[in-house]
């Protein structure tokens, strides 16, 4: 496995072009930039823009990972973008970034079925939409991507849902199930899943065979009135989840898998607010949780009780003391360079094989 | 609260006196402490005989002195006959006939109404034999006798008591005469099978013939919840909404103040503890988890600390 970064959130990188940001991840100790879309590395995929990238990943012996963007119609008019370089076709947008992505040798791209929506509560997703149900989205973003199928067998790409805040593991495995695991596979983002009361080594267990692209970031739970507060944290074994455990979990199906931080925006000089709830105790997020077994939810529980423990007992920092302190980007990129350290020590530890091996080509 | 009890409300005799204690002598007091009612438990406490002559007399004194005299027929789970001894003895070894005589001594009492409790947490969980298996045997016992129950003009209360779960009561109920059995509500024992009282009480609203009055705190237990048993109002039973709701249901259901015993554990992170409970679904257990208090530290044993507990159950029942 190899650690690296994805490029949306690389701290002290925002105003990098993406062959500066391959440059500044490797000074930074990292193996790898996953650039959350292939727009991010050409934003009209441009070939030699696209090639002197690859040529920098090369050279660096680092891995390059893209996307694709939205494959639910149903948001994916909220990135204009994706129709744009389709010149008005939504189809034949994914199919320039497919065919562009495939000619600089990335064959592993992310998609996803939203973003996170600026209200608290249920609507935080688009998963308790009241114009659509989540079914209906679900089936609309299957029927795309098996319109995309075809064409991701030809050039040989895998198209990566991630496990993103507004979607269950149960879900993406049935979508891969319609759609075909030979085009389709998962971006295990570790801490999201938890928004959905997944503990996350039960998720990784139901995902490993199909994992093939990651978000790394642990979380912090706090039982509360109401819920569960969540909110990420930096992959330095301070937070909720048990890396060691994911981590078998992967390595069993993909022992090269790429281990890709997503690293936390900085404060930007105001203090965060309490943290978002998960709304276990409502009896409408029980309702729109149909695969969640009382298994499942019994582990998330525990997880979640175990970490307010900690912070009961002062081993781990509650959300008020965690807001007290200073991080803007001089702590966010040291929060990385820790990240990748304790991530390699887990890898070590576990006999999780860690090659320098160059990049996807 | 007490207008809504006025008429219906006792306590059990175990919680307020020692057991030595004469049963006259425990009416009286009864009487003087505003109670309506006292739970005595088998008739045999009574009369040790089953004697008619002195059953009636008692159950005449009780009257007179404003009581109305709580019983209970003991366990019936016919593959633990060694729980029901009592009964066995009264029947001369038949079990169903001896279930009768305790009924009818208890109609001598002035009773006609009698709790029975199914078993313990030890047959739930029984990998010798299932529990359903043991169910349906309770089911056709109580089926053979309804008749006679009937004629006797008497009612079997079964208690949801700690093994068993309100579907399965009402199951039970299903497929015996409504006019013969009704349950016995105690939603202290009903939290140790993960339910939410409320809940629980709708699926038995109509039915409910009697209500426990304890309480409890869900605490953690490592794989789960523990049952803290605390002074009734003191816990997570929803007293209030509980009452309110009961009363619209079964507005003749009497309230028996009750102080359970057992420290019971409900450890659902252990494989197959689900599977145990088929009949509950993820929404109630949330709500059930809603309500414990996994960070407060189990406190030290208040079985022992009566006095706290009686007080308590005594302030909450009291008139104002």
């Amino acid at each position: 496995m190899r650690i690296g970064v994805d490029g949306k959130y690389l701290p002290g990188g925002h105003n990098l072009s993406p062959v500066e940001k391959l440059e500044y991840a490797h000074s930074l100790g990292l193996e790898g930039v996953f650039f959350r879309t292939i727009l991010h590395i050409s934003p009209n995929l441009d070939r030699a823009e696209i090639q002197a990238v690859q040529r920098k990943a090369q050279e660096l012996g680092m891995y390059l990972e893209a996307g694709l963007g939205r494959v639910n119609p149903y948001t994916n008019p909220e990135t204009p973008e994706l129709r744009a370089i389709g010149s008005g076709d939504v189809l034949l947008g994914f199919r320039r970034m497919m065919e562009a992505a495939a000619e600089a040798g990335i064959r592993e791209l992310w998609v996803s079925t939203g973003g996170a929506k600026p209200y608290k509560g249920m609507f935080a997703t688009d998963r308790f939409r009241t114009d659509v149900t989540w079914e209906e989205q679900l089936e609309a973003t299957e029927r795309l991507l098996l319109k995309l199928k075809p064409l991701a067998i030809d050039l040989g790409l895998h198209l990566n849902m991630e496990t993103h805040e507004e979607i269950t593991s149960y879900e993406i495995v049935r979508l891969i199930e319609a759609v075909g695991a030979d085009v389709m596979g998962v971006v295990f983002d570790t801490a999201n899943v938890m928004i959905r009361g997944e503990h996350p080594v039960l998720a990784a267990r139901r995902l490993a065979p199909y994992v093939r692209q990651t978000h790394i970031k642990d979380a912090y739970l706090e039982l509360t009135d109401g819920g569960v507060y969540q909110r990420a944290m930096p992959c330095k074994g301070e937070g909720a989840i048990d890396f060691c455990e994911v981590l078998k979990e992967l390595n069993r199906y993909n022992p090269e898998l790429t281990l890709s931080f997503e690293a936390q925006v900085p404060h930007g000089g105001r203090t965060p607010g309490e943290p978002m709830v998960i709304e276990v105790y409502d009896p409408q997020w029980i309702q729109g949780h149909p695969d969640l077994t009382r298994e499942d939810l019994a582990a998330y529980y525990e997880l979640a009780r175990n970490y307010s423990e900690r912070i009961r007992s002062g081993q781990a920092k509650g959300w008020r003391a965690l807001n007290a302190e200073r991080f803007e980007e001089e702590e966010a990129v040291q929060a990385v360079i820790a990240s990748r350290r304790y991530l390699d020590g887990l890898c070590r530890e576990l006999g999780i094989q860690r090659e320098q091996a160059p990049s996807h080509v | 609260m007490s207008e809504v009890l006025a008429g219906r409300r006792g306590i059990f005799a175990k919680e307020l006196f020692a057991p030595e204690l004469p049963v006259r002598e425990a009416i009286v007091r009864a009487a003087e402490r505003g109670f309506n009612g006292l739970y005595l438990g088998s008739p045999t406490s009574i009369s040790p005989e089953l004697d008619r002559k002195e059953l009636e007399e008692a159950g005449q004194f009780a009257k007179r002195a404003g009581i109305v005299p709580g019983i209970s027929a003991g366990m019936l789970n016919p593959y633990q006959p060694g729980r029901s001894a009592e009964a066995l003895e009264a029947g001369g070894g038949d079990l169903a006939l001896g279930l009768l005589r305790l009924i009818e001594a208890a109609r001598w009492v002035g009773q006609p109404e009698v709790m029975l409790v199914v078993g313990t947490e030890y047959d739930r969980f029984n990998r010798s034999l299932e529990w359903s298996e043991q169910l349906s045997a309770v089911a056709y016992l109580l089926r053979r006798i309804q008749r006679d129950v009937r004629s006797i003009g008497s009612r079997i209360l079964i208690k949801t008591h700690q093994e068993i779960t309100s579907w399965e009561v009402a199951r039970l109920l299903d497929q015996l005469d409504s006019t013969v059995f009704a349950a016995a509500f105690d939603p202290v024992n009903l939290i140790v099978r993960m339910e939410s009282p409320l809940a629980a009480a709708r699926r038995l609203a109509g039915r409910i013939g009697q209500v426990h009055v304890d309480d409890a705190q869900l605490l953690w237990s490592g794989s789960g919840l523990a049952r803290a048993l605390c002074p009734a109002g003191s816990g997570c039973i929803p007293w209030p909404e509980l009452i309110g709701l009961i009363r619209r249901s079964d507005p003749g259901a009497w309230y028996w103040g009750e102080l359970h015993q057992a420290e019971l554990v409900m450890p659902f992170l252990s494989p197959g503890w689900f599977g145990d409970h088929p009949d509950i679904s993820l929404a109630e257990i949330v709500s059930w988890l809603a309500v414990a208090q996994p960070l407060v530290p189990a406190p030290p044993s208040l079985i022992g600390v009566k006095d706290e507990r009686v007080t308590g159950l005594l302030a909450f029942l009291a008139a104002s």
